[in-house]
């Protein structure tokens, strides 16, 4: 296969630059590593199929150990840089091999030999004494050492080096995933102990590592990891309550799991690879057998593991070593910094999308600027994701609130915390405070009975508030839940048309009904006693949800409680938005709100009544919005099915929104466009476009709103919801 | 509410829209761009004209000659943009705006002798925009009370109202 000059002289010269890099690099010390993992990555964008497969495989072999190394040390240890050494050499050979049109040279005895001593059959693996016993020299290397130091007589495990190499990369990672999905659902079960949810996480997370473990022939963790899941069964199976014995049971399996997988992650790092690993399982199985039967087991160990899971917010003992690294900084500095990203990407853009660049037969500047584009790219979400917390802070708050709240109404109230560790914008997580204060305020107040009348309807005397938070659909949606009386919709609208705030006349349906209590005015301070539902400030909170561009839904059945379902953009500094023409102009749509476009066919859009325009879409008829009309600007598309339908939601209205076309989905940074537009609602915000031209971003809300018939002040109109 | 002062001496600079003459203290001007295309913003009165971006922020433009109600022209590429800083005090938070001129003119360094409070009768524009005017060799310049014409178009819908109380504005977004 002729393979294009060019694209070897560029792979020869990163090659001769990784070799002064590596020159330069130290066994112990972080010098030149980042160097080197960035130009490995210049080999990652070699475009597809132009090079032969045998070549491109061996340009990407030391990948793996320079993640390695990134993820456990920062540091080049002796074993890697010897084996990037020897892979140097033979990769260079490999490509004057290629460009004379020779066969490549298989890859050096001891270049496999340096990742691979001598690994003993995968059958003498099985729980047997360390052979030796790890000295100070592994320890060193293990600052976060184990709790239960190797003794003989721990069982220990072997890695298949080099053969298992990409399955115990891959175990590593998983199993990372795994102990974070453990340490979750605990932080869940130690606030509500019966959350089924919790308690079959963990037991999936440790039934994974059981099979992974087995698969790989590390028979010492899959032992280990079958006590625990043995736990987690009977736990499920509702024999044996949560407590606080089964909560440490399960944080001191996690431990030594992390340990272990820790020490996976080093020797596929080439850390002391081939050493067998200790699983120090006895201590915890004691815990185990405690839990399982109440009666305390006799290793002294326990004393001191239960110790550590006790009071202070569990964490593996990584997630420990961890809190030292952080560093309190100015806020303002960081938003200084995010802004100045904001530009440095428009900047970016504005060079990689101009004609010239994107015409341009040079390949080396096509190269340097795909490079920019990706390093961009990195740095932009490496910045972003500086400013993201996990919302499980303010979460917290809300124990307080609700333990507060429920003894002075004298219930008896459970909040239940989920996707505490889901991640947003400081700026988001402080503004959501007093809403979410609110709604469980109201959640309390008018939500939840009493026991006694808990009891009377037949329900578990004590209420549950469920908050919960999760990615989806590129933002973050917040609920509140509880399992109270529901808001009564008869009353809610026999109180909105008491204030005239509502026509007797127009027929509602449940959902517009419930969307009542979002309406201003509704929330006067009688309405608190007299309405047996709610109403206090949900207008505010709406309000105040809809300035971060969120939405807040409402969900409620009679007997059963009531849900607030609030979504939310990640940060309030970039949306997704989607790019649509209208005319000659170019607008923009933030993603949130879109659940769809699509070209509409001949005669798929109807007119009804002879004056609004209908389309169906999923079984339903959405009503249509030209935007032409609705900014009064020209638009091209005369016909329907000459333009785009974007599917738009506003609470829970829904919406055809017709455009010219559809350009295409942009993250962009939010520029204010000031005072000077304070008037109009129709444009939140503006964005730079690649060509350095403005885009205004619509505001959804209020263009769905331009279309709501004049003085029913009815929110979301007659119109049906999905 | 006219002005009875004259306006203080200094550098002021002259632009002109059609056949008038018209300055600005200097201090007051951030910059001059050239003329480029602009987004406009629906629902807006006629004279604001939408947005364009200077440098990576997005600044309001309107048009002069549509604020003072004269005829609506073609600019020709001697049209510029002159960015004013509306609140000194806040800079870089939306504070600036952009005035469409027919052309720039020149900086002039006006004395004492040269400067006249506004005369009772101003012409088309309204007398409140005026703090003065200053009399050369060459011609007559109106001196723009810039504070004034841009007060009205803080936060409002209503701009041919000047109204200092609209200057705080109300922030958006």
């Amino acid at each position: 296969m002729a393979v294009a000059n060019d694209i070897l002289e560029a792979v020869a010269e990163v090659l001769g630059r990784l070799a002064e890099e590596l020159a330069f690099a130290e066994p112990g010390t972080d010098k030149a590593l980042l160097p080197v993992n960035a130009l490995l990555m210049d080999f990652e964008q070699v475009p597809a199929g132009a090079l032969p497969a045998s070549l491109v495989s061996a340009l990407a072999l030391p990948r793996r150990w320079v993640d390695a190394a990134l993820d456990a040390t920062g540091q080049f240890d002796e074993a890697t840089l010897q084996r990037l050494n020897a892979w140097h050499g033979w990769v260079v050979d490999c490509l004057m091999s290629e460009s004379a049109g020779l066969p490549l040279p298989d890859l050096p005895e001891d270049l496999a030999a340096a990742s691979a001593p001598e690994t003993p059959p995968a059958a003498s693996v099985v729980t047997v004494p360390a052979p030796s016993p790890p000295t100070a020299e592994s320890s060193a290397a293990a600052p976060a050492a184990p709790a239960v130091p190797p003794a003989s007589g721990v069982p220990t495990m072997v890695l298949r080096l080099p053969a298992d190499l990409d399955l115990l990369g891959e175990f590593h990672s998983e199993s990372l995933d795994l102990l974070r999905s453990i340490e979750q659902a605990v932080l869940t079960l130690e606030e509500s102990p019966t959350a089924a949810e919790a308690i079959n996480a963990i037991f999936r997370a440790f039934h994974t590592f059981k099979g992974s473990a087995g698969f790989l022939q590390l028979d010492a963790l899959r032992d280990f990891a079958h006590e625990l899941e043995s736990l987690l069964e009977v736990v499920r199976s509702g024999e044996v309550k949560v407590n606080r014995a089964v909560i440490d049971s399960i944080l001191a399996g996690a431990d030594v799991l992390a340990e272990c997988t820790r020490q996976v992650g080093l020797q596929v790092g080439g850390v002391n690879a081939g050493q067998p690993i200790p699983v120090p399982a006895a201590a915890v199985l004691s815990l185990v057998h405690s839990a399982l039967h109440g009666a305390p087991a006799s290793a002294p160990a326990l004393t001191a593991n239960a110790n550590s899971g006790e009071g202070a917010p569990p964490a593996t003992a990584a997630a420990a070593a961890v809190t030292d690294n952080f560093v309190r900084l100015d806020a303002a500095k960081l938003d200084d910094l995010i802004n100045l990203m904001g530009e440095l990407v428009v900047a970016q853009s504005f060079v990689v999308e101009s004609r010239e660049v994107r015409t341009s037969p040079n390949l080396e500047l096509a190269h340097a600027t795909r490079k920019l584009a990706r390093i961009t790219r990195e740095l932009q979400h490496n910045a972003m994701s500086l400013r993201m917390v996990p919302v499980g802070g303010l979460f917290r708050k809300m124990t307080r609130l609700v333990r507060d709240l429920a003894a002075s109404q004298g219930k008896q109230v459970r909040l239940v915390l989920k996707g505490e560790d889901t991640e947003l914008d400081r700026q988001l997580v402080e503004k959501m405070g007093d809403p979410l204060i609110h709604m469980i305020r109201n959640a309390i107040d008018h939500g939840l009975e009493t026991a006694e009348q808990r009891v009377a309807a037949g329900k578990d005397p004590t209420g549950t508030i469920e908050l919960s938070a999760a990615h989806r659909h590129g933002g973050i949606v917040l609920r509140v839940a509880d399992d109270g009386r529901g808001l009564n919709v008869d009353r809610l609208r026999a109180k909105a048309i008491e204030k005239k705030l509502l026509d007797p006349g127009v027929p509602l349906d449940r959902q517009a009904a419930l969307e009542l209590v979002f309406l201003p005015g509704l929330s006067t301070a009688a309405a608190i006693t007299d309405l047996s539902g709610r109403g206090v400030g949900m207008d505010v909170v709406r309000g105040h949800i809809e300035s971060l561009r969120g939405h807040v839904h409402i969900e409620s059945e009679p007997g059963l409680g009531a849900a607030f379902t609030i979504r939310l953009p990640l940060t309030l500094a970039l949306i997704d938005g989607l790019l649509v023409g209208l005319g000659g102009e170019r607008y923009i749509i933030p993603s949130l709100a879109v659940r769809e476009t699509f070209r509409p066919k001949p005669g798929e859009v109807s007119t009804v009544h002879e004056q609004g325009e209908m389309v169906g879409f999923r079984g339903e008829q959405l009503p249509v919005i030209r935007l032409s009309r609705v900014l009064q600007r020209p638009g091209r598309a005369a016909l329907p099915e000459q333009g785009i339908i974007v599917v738009v939601e506003s609470g829970s209205a829904v919406r055809a929104l017709l455009v010219d076309e559809f350009l295409g989905k942009r993250e962009i940074i939010i520029k204010n466009i000031g005072d000077t537009f304070a008037s109009q609602t129709l444009v939140a915000g503006g964005a730079i476009l690649g060509d350095g031209s403005i885009g205004l971003i619509l505001d959804v809300d209020s263009v769905v709103r331009s279309l709501r018939p004049e003085g029913s002040g009815v929110p979301g109109g007659q119109v049906r919801q999905a | 509410m006219m002005s009875h002062v004259p306006p203080p001496p200094g550098r002021y600079l002259a632009f002109h829209l059609g056949t008038s003459y018209y300055a600005v203290p200097i201090r007051e001007v951030r910059e001059v761009v050239r003329l480029c295309p602009i987004t406009a913003v629906p629902n807006m009165p006629e004279h604001i004209r939408g947005v364009i971006n200077l440098r990576g922020s997005v600044l309001p433009v309107f048009d002069l000659r549509a604020k003072f109600g004269m005829v609506a022209v073609d600019y020709d590429d001697r049209a510029c943009i002159v960015v004013f800083d509306r609140q000194q005090d806040r800079p870089r938070q939306g504070g600036a705006i952009g005035a469409i001129v027919d052309g720039v003119d020149d900086v002039l360094v006006l004395a004492e002798s040269q400067l006249a409070a506004a005369p009772d009768f101003a012409g088309t524009v309204e007398a409140d925009y005026l703090l003065g005017v200053a009399t050369t060799p060459e011609r007559v310049f109106s001196l723009l009370h810039m504070k004034n014409i841009l007060a009205a178009d803080g936060s409002v819908a209503m701009p041919d109202i000047p109204s200092k109380a609209a200057m705080g504005g109300t922030e958006s977004l």
